[in-house]
């Protein structure tokens, strides 16, 4: 179980570099597919079988797809791929390196210092998440529901042509 | 039985997010900060499941799907307004919306 | 309630007066701004009347509700907090009033005198434009000078300060539309402006040294902290002294007086002569402990009280305008009261206070009936106008006035404040025989140029302004001035010698504000003639001299004035004689002097730089602001992608600094 974990979160890892820097949007939403899945694995081996399954389903079934929908639209050709790389020069890198660079240091060496407890391999599977949601959150999930219903109504107002 | 370190998890969630502060720094097409936008909240999302497992209780999991449900809700919108500014301005650099200049 | 009652009412009239935009009926507004001279003074009558039955039990059957609370040393006073402003650590700055014997004294002179004058100002004004915007500058005046009065502490008195000397400004430069009254009016509030600065920098100096700003407090801590003689003693001394020459008008500070006579004469009465001009008296009072703790500074005090007075009587002497004679006449007079100070003769020194107040406003406003009726003001031109049929009354009450600034004997009321003076120079630990001396000569000058005034304008030969037809002045431009000629006889029998039957009330009522200081300092204990009737002997010479110095100046003063030997004439139309009138009557130089040393030398810098200094100075300020602006809108780049580097930035630095701490 160990070893799926490093090597899901080191795929998740690679794959979310890639996705970033990739020219061809396809190849970049591709990648990121990649990374989701590697992720939901990352989310069963952490005892979360629910949540990995959401992750594919939602994640890269739903929202993912969307994107490309818009890619499509949008971005279509080759010639998207040329403008990318025009965006992207060597001297383009320097500052993002600097400023993500030093969020990663500071945040990763703060943590590599302590270990913290060790995590067990027990599942919280839907029947106990579903308990907690339905009682405990509840208005949180009316409150998201209001939220989805808010998307909706923006999306469809502000992609209407006029 | 142990199975790894939460700093370690931790460690991933850091990674997964600043990669994709990294993309949103470094991106000038609007669709592509929007998927390293995605990449930054599964880093967060890594970090609750984690924090669910280490605590053995069901809240952080529930706190993913919550995010999950903004993600999508802010992609739709998101990608509507991308199709709004590609009509208007036939492209879709960052760079062109400085109208707030000054 | 009743303290701030009296500043409330002129202060409400002033706002009405303002809000009504001049378009009030000239009666209302001279109503209203009497009106509320009236409640004040009613109000300070009200207020002090428990501080009297205190200081004189059993004299009056009346009785008073207010209560009285006492200071450590014993005086009696009435205190009001109306609204703590701050309070940081030690320091607390609250807008609170306190009336004590010294400022009842004071509030009821300015309530009493102000409203007899706005009664005249009501008449002496009917004919101006302007007449609303004049009222209520007037109140707002009144207000301002009795919040300096009442203040509790040092800020609330520096409000009162800077708001005299806005009326002062607004005052003087009344009739604006004559450039030359603004630039008088502009004189005398950047001349004052230079005590002021003094004072702001000794209250910053007592903050800091003694942790408080409440008048009685400084006293206090100063007493028990500072060394006498100190280093921060002497230099907060220096600063008070500073703010009261500005605000007095003494040297080198007295340039701006003579030129404020611009200003209509109620105004010179009513600031230039009875009050505002001696709030820097009221301030050395008020903070004495501070200046008996620096005995260099008293010293000069004194010797700058004696010297203004007597170049300042010189000048009077000269002068040929009716009011410019009587403006150096203040600020001899006011030297005169400095000089008391100088001697720790705080009682001698308001008592002349009082009397002045009421002889020279009465000596201002008589001058007003005569420029109101015959449109002049160069005495030169008039003479005899006691004979005509308009200004008989004004002529027996200026004489009253004059005789009362001559200090004629036993019968005026500056008789007995002069010679209260002259005796207090003489009592130890402070005893200056030459101040005695300066001041006795400048007594001569003084009964020679207040009888040359009286007899140029209203005795001898009739001058070409004379020859006109006159019309009377209005009878509300006569009954104050009646009382005031009343006043300037009457309240001189307050306080008599000790040859003279000894009833000294305003002493005896001022005595608790001043009797810690008195006790430690062993004021007037004592004297340098041995027994009682050598110190009797003593008095009575020194009032026998002064009196026979007054009757020689009226004597002289006739026969110069009226009879007008051939002898003088000649040497006051000879070169010498005109060239030393010249320099005598333009204040002894001061301003050239001012004109060389500051002016001249600030304006050829300013041609040779192309630029004004003071004003690049203000404008760096400016600038600075205008570059960071431009600094700042670089950041607003309107672009995402700088927005997002900018929020990553900070959560980085945010996440350093909480990893550092």
């Amino acid at each position: 179980m160990t070893q799926v974990f490093y090597a899901a979160s080191a795929l998740a890892v690679v794959a979310a570099f890639l996705t970033v820097t990739r020219s061809n949007a396809l190849h970049a939403v591709l990648y990121l597919v990649l990374a989701l899945f590697a992720l939901a694995i990352d989310f069963l081996v952490l005892g979360a079988p629910f949540i990995a399954a959401l992750e594919i389903i939602v994640y890269a079934g739903a929202i993912v797809v969307v994107i490309l929908f818009v890619i499509m639209m949008v971005a279509g050709g080759a010639a998207s791929g040329e403008q990318e790389r025009r965006w992207l020069p060597p001297r383009a890198w320097i500052v993002p390196s600097l400023l993500a660079g030093a969020l990663a240091v500071l945040t990763i060496g703060s943590l590599a210092a302590g270990g913290g407890q060790a995590i067990t391999a027990t599942t919280i599977g839907p029947r106990e998440v579903g308990a907690v949601l339905f009682t405990t959150y509840l208005i949180g999930v009316e409150l998201a529901s209001v939220l989805l219903l808010a998307g909706l109504v923006g999306a469809y107002y502000l992609g209407a042509r006029d | 039985m142990a199975i790894v370190p939460t700093s370690h998890v931790l460690i991933v969630s850091a990674l997964l997010v600043c990669i994709g502060a990294f993309g949103v720094l470094l991106r000038r097409n609007l669709l592509f900060m929007l998927l390293s936008l995605e990449v930054m909240l599964n880093g967060a999302a890594l970090a609750f499941i984690g924090a669910s497992a280490r605590w053995q209780q069901p809240d952080g999991q529930i706190f993913v799907m919550f995010i999950m449900a903004m993600a999508a809700a802010e992609v739709a919108v998101g990608l509507a307004l991308f199709l709004q500014i590609y009509r208007q301005l036939s492209t879709l650099d960052a760079d062109a919306l400085d109208v707030m200049r000054g | 309630m009743p303290i701030s009652m009296m500043i409330a009412a002129p202060l409400a009239g002033a706002v009405l007066l303002a809000l009504s935009a001049g378009r009030a009926d000239k009666k209302v507004a001279g109503v209203v701004a009497c009106a509320a001279l009236l409640v004040s003074w009613v109000a300070a009558m009200r207020a002090s009347l428990p501080l009297f039955l205190d200081a004189f039990p059993g004299t009056a059957a009346a009785t008073s509700n207010i209560a009285l609370e006492r200071t450590a040393g014993g005086a009696a006073f009435v205190s009001e907090h109306l609204y703590t402003w701050f309070a940081v650590d030690r320091l607390s700055v609250d807008l609170a009033f306190k009336l004590d014997a010294l400022a009842a004294l004071m509030v009821l002179v300015v309530t009493g005198v102000g409203f007899l004058i706005h009664l005249y100002a009501a008449a002496y004004m009917a004919d101006d434009p302007d007449y609303t915007r004049f009222f209520c500058y007037m109140n707002l005046f009144v207000a301002a000078m009795l919040t300096l009065v009442l203040a509790d502490n040092l800020v609330v008195l520096y409000l009162g300060w800077e708001g005299v000397g806005v009326c002062s400004y607004l005052l003087i430069g009344f009739w604006y539309r004559d450039p030359a009254n603004g630039a008088a009016a502009r004189k005398a509030f950047i001349v004052t402006r230079v005590g002021d600065a003094a004072l702001m920098i000794a209250m910053l100096l007592i903050a800091v040294e003694l942790g408080t700003l409440q008048l009685d407090e400084i006293a206090a801590r100063a007493v028990d902290s500072w060394p006498l003689g100190g280093v921060t003693a002497t230099t907060v001394a220096a600063l008070l002294l500073i703010a009261a020459l500005g605000k007095s008008a003494q040297i080198p500070l007295q340039v701006w007086l003579p030129d404020a006579m611009a200003g209509p004469t109620p105004v010179s009465a009513l600031l230039h002569a009875a009050t505002m001009v001696t709030a820097g008296v009221y301030l050395i009072a008020r903070t004495h402990e501070l200046f008996l703790l620096a005995p260099a500074v008293l010293g000069t005090l004194a010797t700058l009280g004696g010297l203004t007075a007597f170049l300042a009587a010189c000048s009077a002497l000269f002068q040929n305008d009716i009011k410019r004679v009587l403006a150096y006449s203040t600020i001899s007079q006011i030297g005169y009261m400095f000089a008391a100070l100088g001697v720790a003769g705080f009682g001698a020194a308001m008592f002349h206070f009082l009397t002045h107040a009421f002889f020279k406003a009465l000596l201002f406003l008589s001058a007003g009936n005569v420029v109101h009726c015959i449109h002049e003001t160069d005495i030169r031109r008039m003479g005899g106008l006691r004979r005509s049929r308009a200004l008989p009354g004004t002529a027996a009450v200026a004489a009253v006035g004059a005789a009362s600034l001559a200090a004629l004997p036993i019968i005026t009321s500056g008789f007995y404040s002069k010679d209260a003076i002259l005796w207090a120079t003489l009592q130890p630990p402070f005893v200056r025989p030459g101040l005695l001396l300066l001041l006795l000569v400048t007594a001569a000058l003084t009964s020679l140029y207040a009888f040359r005034w009286y007899f140029m304008v209203f005795s001898g030969p009739a001058g070409p302004a004379t020859e006109q037809k006159i019309h009377r002045p209005r009878d509300l431009m006569l009954y104050p001035l009646v009382a005031l000629a009343a006043g300037s006889l009457l309240v001189g029998f307050l306080e008599m010698p000790e040859t003279l039957g000894g009833y000294q009330a305003v002493s005896e009522f001022l005595h608790p504000v001043f009797a810690a200081a008195e006790q430690r300092y062993g004021l007037g204990a004592g004297s340098v003639f041995g027994t009682i009737e050598e110190i009797h002997r003593a008095e009575i010479t020194l009032q026998a001299v002064s009196a026979v110095i007054a009757l020689l100046g009226l004597m002289l003063a006739y026969h110069w004035y009226v009879i007008r030997p051939p002898w003088k004439e000649r040497i006051a139309r000879s070169p010498m004689g005109t060239s030393i009138a010249k320099i005598v009557a333009a204040g002894w130089g001061a301003d050239a002097m001012y004109e060389i040393v500051f002016i001249a030398p600030y304006r050829a810098l300013a041609r040779w730089l192309h630029h004004e200094p003071v004003d690049d100075a203000i404008d760096l300020l400016t600038g600075s602001v205008r570059l960071s602006h431009y600094l700042l809108v670089l950041t607003q780049s309107g672009r995402i992608r700088t927005y997002a580097a900018g929020i990553v930035a900070g959560v980085t630095l945010i996440l350093l600094s909480w990893l550092w701490s």
